[in-house]
């Protein structure tokens, strides 16, 4: 009788498993609470279901995409990537999931994004220009589950696609995170501090800082810039220069400086 | 022996008119919205919860339809409706003494726009 090296049983067993994975897979459902992109596998697109419903894939990136509870997943994210043709409402930032009632879920987009829900009457939501901030408060689960859930932006941030047009700065309610792109900072040489930001507009900014003249050499952080991303511009609204830090790196230097934000 | 055949064909018979009665107001609903439902039959109800059920089409996503003596009932048989969609695209959806299962094996409806017109014409009917 011919033995089976210990390598081999191995290999066997994990094909086996493997295959019966994927008949598993085959043969169970995945049950969604609502509309949700199709994974690639099966055409990609939007599924516009809007009530529970079963399909035979699994939900790509169920881990911050979606929210799973008895009833099923629920797509927390912005459709529009995903083809998304339908009612839409503008959001800025991190904002309650009201959709579903799940009033302890948060959306942990950054910047302007899009859901097909509307705020819910009452709800703390400040609108400006169109776009809904969250001027609530943000409890401790928002806190909480902000490691897990923030990697959502991983997902999102090379995906191009139109993101509503933010032309008003955040209300003073709003307690969430400003989404900063950081512009290309041009400070002339003969400039004093703070003086000569210029932003360049474009998708995707430079995150480089350019110097013409060595002196003085100056650090500085905008103070929070709100962009605009709409492809193909970007408008850029920006504010004035808040000098963090200055450093005397000598006469006669000339190049690039090492920026360091002060943290 | 004959008051047993009596009792059978009354009871065939409420069977039919509930099923019958599980479809109308939906089937209404459907043509009304500008959707196509086909011909309904009557169908085993056994797999749906022993609901009273008939089967057909609206614009080419098989659909059954069933009734209930009430509305936790109908509930109840979401979970038998949803077994019987066996892999498919699809929804089990209890609405009042209603059950509506629908399924799309073939995928003819990839994005879900028809189904999803379906059940929200059943459930608003």
């Amino acid at each position: 009788m011919r033995k089976l090296s210990l390598p081999g049983v191995v290999v066997a067993v994990a094909v086996l498993g493997a295959a019966t994975s994927a008949s598993a897979d085959r043969a169970r459902s995945w049950r969604f609470v609502g509309m949700h992109p199709i994974v690639s596998e099966y055409g990609g697109g939007f599924c516009y279901i809007e009530v529970p419903h079963v399909h035979v894939y699994r939900p790509d990136r169920p881990d911050v995409l979606y929210r799973d509870d008895d009833e099923g997943y629920h797509f927390v994210g912005d459709p529009v990537p995903y083809g998304y043709e339908g009612p839409k409402h503008a959001y800025y930032g991190h904002h309650p999931v009201v959709e579903y009632g799940h009033h302890d879920e948060f959306c942990y987009l950054e910047g302007p994004h899009y859901h097909p829900y509307d705020v819910e009457a009452g709800a703390q939501f400040t609108l400006r220009s169109g776009v809904h901030f969250y001027t609530g408060t943000l409890p401790r689960v928002y806190v909480e589950a902000r490691p897990r859930f923030a990697k959502i932006n991983a997902v999102y941030r090379p995906l191009e696609y139109s993101r509503p047009v933010v032309v008003d700065s955040p209300p003073p309610e709003y307690r969430g995170p400003v989404f900063v792109e950081e512009p290309t900072v041009v400070v002339p040489a003969h400039v004093g501090v703070g003086a000569g930001v210029h932003a360049e507009a474009g998708v995707g900014f430079h995150a480089g800082v350019s110097i013409g003249v060595p002196l003085p050499i100056v650090e500085v952080r905008p103070a929070p810039v709100v962009v605009h991303e709409v492809h193909p511009t970007v408008i850029v609204h920006d504010r004035p220069v808040r000098v963090i830090r200055v450093k005397d790196r000598g006469h006669g230097h000339r190049g690039k400086g090492k920026w360091k934000w002060d943290d | 022996m004959e008051m047993g055949r009596l009792a059978l064909v009354v009871l065939l018979c409420v069977a039919c008119s509930k099923a019958e009665g599980a479809g109308a107001g939906a089937l209404a609903a459907w043509k009304a919205a500008g959707l196509e439902p086909g011909t309904f039959q009557v169908t085993n109800g056994k797999p749906f919860a022993d609901g009273a059920c008939r089967a057909g089409s609206v614009n080419a996503i098989a659909v059954t339809v069933c009734e209930y003596p009430d509305a936790d009932a109908a509930k109840r048989a979401e979970v038998a409706g949803l077994a019987q969609l066996q892999g498919a695209t699809g929804l089990a959806l209890a609405e009042g003494k209603l059950l509506l299962v629908l399924a799309d094996p073939e995928r003819k409806d990839p994005h879900g726009k028809t189904i999803n017109q379906i059940a929200k014409v059943f459930r608003n009917r």
